[in-house]
């Protein structure tokens, strides 16, 4: 048996539809997924299904399930692996996108029907890494302000209406991962309906005025208050001048030893 | 319960996509008369009505060119704001250098774009729209050639009008889609489709495509 604490984690997440979606009546098309695993890990995806995709919620949903139920599963497995290793988490991680990709060809509609963006982490108390499809954006931020936040950025095309998704034919070349280190505590991924106001400096960093309190609020309360709040915060109407994008954004903190989450 | 947010926090303001979008204005001789005072107005239209939507007023950037006098292309309104754009009146006389006009709007394309990228500012892609009711009487072939190649490397999309005796198949030549027509003078109702498809373009987020309002308010359809 390890001497070694295992780790949990607090994790606060919410999804809530754009203006443009909610002043049309329909819903949004993001979706996010997260699992704690037995030996500490934490393995979270959250995605934005293509506007101009018919299915692209279900895309996102597949893609996000399949995702974290592999990862769960290939590192929940007796042989150690280390998942700040991006030479093992980025083929665990394709090898669950081609399960998703294979399921959805089956529906003979085309996979484009399916589009969704994808963004997402595992990690332990070792440190972690992100896998990344197109836009949106991963930080992990050290809460004692020692070292520089480490951002899985956006990827768009020329065109600021243009991404890569899952379900393209090159969408292995678009398959990022970025490693980080034991010393980042906080993990937060967001679809790209939530980069434009969480993000700053050209989306390299996210924003202090914005990040300081979401952080001091979700680690003071508990997870239903959490989520509520965020979801409000989410829907303000200020936010319909900067995007009219769905939004997700999934927080999760490191707590030491096997704390109960409050 | 409560439906208060988490307090203090504060949003960054990234600046928002932008729509490039270049008008290009037959002044010739030929669109004295009404046809210019109907173009005239229906610019005003397009600046109340942008003005009115705060995304497109934030978004949409307009730059006017007229080509017409002697041989003459001039920007009438360099790259502004939608929120500051102040419709030009255009006057008519002369000759209809379309070709001059088309490469002029894509060296000002290639520039702004270079200025957005240098300042790490998102943007859709540009749109050219060009209204004439003449025939171009410069050397137009090579414009039309250089603007449908940018065109098919995705760098713009143009849009052709023509007014009147336009002459159609050379106006065609510019993009491989099939300019319109305008029905009579509505300018006003062209103006006003061009509103709202450029105010639902510049909202279109990554992974959309912008759904062209119907043009058949003001677009003619041979019988």
């Amino acid at each position: 048996m390890s001497s070694d604490p295992v780790h949990s984690w607090k994790v606060v997440g919410a999804s809530v539809p754009g203006f443009g979606h909610i002043d049309a009546g329909i819903g949004g098309q993001d979706y996010f997924a997260y699992q704690c695993g037995a030996k500490g890990h934490f393995v979270a995806a959250v995605a934005d299904g293509a506007g101009s995709a018919e299915f692209g919620f279900e895309g996102a949903k597949l893609v996000c399930d399949r995702i974290v139920s592999a990862l769960i599963a290939v590192f929940s497995s007796d042989t150690v692996l280390h998942c700040q290793d991006a030479d093992i988490v980025k083929p665990a991680v394709a090898v669950a996108i081609s399960s998703a990709r294979h399921e959805l060809e089956k529906e003979s509609i085309g996979l484009r029907a399916f589009a969704a963006t994808i963004v997402g982490v595992i990690a332990n108390e070792v440190g972690g890494t992100f896998f990344h499809i197109g836009d949106g954006a991963g930080c992990a931020i050290d809460t004692t302000g020692n070292l520089a936040p480490v951002v899985s950025v956006p990827e768009n095309g020329e065109y600021s209406n243009e991404t890569y998704f899952f379900s393209d034919s090159d969408w292995e070349s678009h398959l990022r991962t970025l490693p980080f280190s034991s010393e980042y505590n906080t993990i937060l991924l967001m679809t790209d309906g939530v980069t434009p106001f969480a993000l700053s400096q050209g989306y390299l960093l996210p924003h202090p005025p914005f990040f300081i309190p979401l952080h001091t609020y979700f680690a003071a309360n508990d997870i239903v208050e959490s989520e509520r709040a965020l979801a409000v915060t989410l829907q303000n109407e200020t936010i319909r001048k900067i995007t009219l994008d769905d939004k997700t954004l999934v927080w999760s903190l490191r707590l030491p030893n096997e704390r109960p989450v409050p | 319960m409560s439906n208060l947010g988490i307090p203090d926090i504060q949003l960054e303001e990234n600046t928002s996509q932008r729509l490039p979008c270049v008008i290009l204005i037959d002044a010739s001789a030929s669109m004295s008369g009404q046809p210019i005072d109907e173009l005239n107005n229906g610019l005003k239209i397009l600046e109340e009505e942008l003005k009115g939507d705060d995304t497109a007023s934030q978004r949409v950037q307009l730059m006017v060119i007229s080509f017409g006098g002697d041989g003459e292309v001039k920007v009438l309104v360099d790259w502004t704001d939608a929120m500051s754009f102040s419709a030009p009146a255009v006057t008519a006389y002369g000759n209809t250098p379309l070709g001059g006009a088309v490469r002029m709007a894509l060296s000002k394309l290639d520039e702004q774009k270079k200025r957005y990228q240098s300042n790490s500012i998102a943007y859709n892609r540009p749109w050219i729209f060009a209204i004439t009711d003449g025939e171009p009487t410069d050397d137009w072939e090579e414009a039309a050639e250089a603007c449908i190649a940018c065109e098919r490397e995705q760098k713009h999309i143009f849009f052709g009008v023509g007014v009147g005796n336009a002459n159609m198949d050379k106006l065609a030549k510019f993009s491989e889609r099939k300019p319109a027509a305008l029905s009579g003078l509505k300018f006003k109702e062209l103006f006003l489709w061009l509103s709202s498809s450029v105010r639902t373009g510049s909202k279109s987020a990554p992974g959309t495509t912008t759904q062209m309002q119907n043009p058949s308010s003001w677009m003619s359809v041979p019988a």
